[in-house]
């Protein structure tokens, strides 16, 4: 889990990456797989997909809350609740990227995903966020001038390496389904205890990806799979 | 600065706080924190070296011979300088950071194993707010242990914590330490909901041990 302190305007100028296992965003600071965001809620609306909070910080995001996790999904509608009384709502968000046809997708799917925070707090937060952006700004343009040639032609070297994968055989969806649920104790089950994870990661990771879009499993917490029941 | 367990250390540095008096079992034990401008440790006496200690707040200080100790390398301790009786400790005067310069924030990724860090952040996960130590076994066990007994809960914030650099584990070190940090008696220590432990920014004082973040103070 590397979480990544971002404001909604960081994202025009990031880009979505597969990295092994997770989705992650890559931004002009730095890569991350869990993308905090915190803003002021500016509407909310019920989708088959779960609650979808806009908020302003002060650019304006929309991020859909719970698809894969009912935790965070009951969360979410109290939220939903309590804006129709009270306007002054702030929320501190935990989201994972998710691209499908081009367009980027923000997914709160862990527990305590979203969290009503004071006007402090986010004020408090984006100070924060403003000082580690700078810190990390400034560190990655003195990398860049001290990368050598012999690190260049190391990641060439292994790029070609990862590009020789070979085909292998296909598990089915259900059999996926049923070694989680028979593996899990409570807390879900990790990627790794899935067979056939460590025969290709990022393959077995599409596929839950996958399974998990059409509603069959979710993620209660990264990297923790359930099946829904 | 660079302390490794076992091996000898000398410093100039200054005092950052009054120094805290204990008592353990039959023993007497003064610390200190104190920090070189860069890196802070702290600074303990035991017994006879303790009755020995006229340092105070805000005093800078010439370590000579101070050691760092051994069993320090398979714990979980703090980064620490013990005075022993072949050790040194004179008080000078220079111009050396204050103590305010001493206690500046960094971030988790400057940080290095047995060393601490003063950071801000939030928490960004919470796994538990209470563990279970089973007396007769003599370990951590779940809120019922193997052996059928139900320890007493200990109230210990478990988690992770995130400064935007790094994303680490993290522990509080002591009970007193998890009630700062959740507003909570030690008896709610169950029953705490983690939004809450979540729902702020946090300044606090820990040091790094096996890529674990061992909070000891909230600053603010
Ligand atoms: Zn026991």
């Amino acid at each position: 889990m590397n979480v990544l302190y971002m404001s909604a305007k960081d994202l025009a100028e990031s880009k979505y990456q597969r990295k092994g296992k997770w989705n992650t965003l890559e931004t002009k600071y730095g890569t991350g797989s869990t993308l905090s965001f915190c803003g002021k809620l500016k509407s909310t609306q019920e989708t088959r997909y779960g609650p979808r909070f806009t908020i302003e910080d002060p650019d304006r995001l929309t991020l859909t809350v719970g698809r894969f996790n009912e935790n965070v999904k009951e969360d979410a509608k109290e939220i939903m609740n309590k804006f129709k009384e009270k306007k002054d709502i702030h929320l501190l968000l935990y989201a994972n990227p998710y691209m499908k046809e081009k367009r980027l997708y923000m997914n709160v799917n862990q527990d305590n995903g979203v969290i009503e925070v004071s006007k402090e707090t986010y004020e408090r937060f984006h100070e924060l966020r403003e000082t580690v952006k700078e810190y990390l700004l400034n560190k990655k343009t003195q990398a860049k001038e001290k990368i050598s040639e012999d690190e260049k032609t190391q990641t060439k070297e292994k790029i070609s390496e990862d590009e020789k994968t070979q085909p292998k055989e296909k598990i089915s969806d259900d059999k996926i389904i049923e070694s989680i649920k028979n593996r899990d104790r409570g807390d879900g089950v990790s990627l790794k205890e899935i067979p056939g994870y460590l025969k290709d990661p990022d393959e077995m990771y599409e596929r839950i990806v996958d399974i998990m879009e059409s509603g069959r499993l979710y993620e209660p917490k990264p990297g923790l799979f359930k099946v829904i029941e | 600065m660079k302390l490794v367990p076992g091996e000898k250390i000398s410093a100039i540095t200054r005092v950052l706080e009054e120094p805290e008096k204990a008592e353990i079992d039959d023993r007497v034990l003064i610390v200190a924190k104190i920090s070189n401008g860069e890196k802070t440790v702290n600074l303990v006496a035991w017994d006879t070296e303790a009755a020995k200690w006229n340092l105070k707040k805000n005093d800078i200080i010439e370590i000579i011979d101070g050691v760092c100790p051994k069993t320090h390398k398979k714990t979980h301790q703090p980064p620490t300088i013990e005075i022993i009786a072949d050790t040194t400790v004179k008080k000078v005067d220079m111009v050396f950071p204050s103590i305010n310069e001493c206690m500046r924030k960094n971030f988790l990724e400057n940080i290095l194993d047995y060393e601490y860090v003063i950071a801000e952040g939030f928490i960004v996960q919470v796994h538990s707010t209470a563990a279970y130590f089973c007396n007769k076994c003599n370990k951590f066990s779940d809120r019922m242990c193997e052996c059928g007994s139900f320890p007493k809960p200990i109230f210990k914030i478990e988690g992770m914590f995130s400064d935007g650099t790094q994303t680490l584990e993290f522990t509080t070190v002591s009970e007193r330490i998890a009630e700062y940090l959740s507003y909570h008696k030690k008896t709610d220590a169950s029953n705490i909901k983690p939004y809450e432990l979540m729902n702020k920014a946090y300044k606090i004082i820990g040091y790094i041990r096996n890529q674990k973040l061992y909070i000891e103070e909230v600053l603010a």
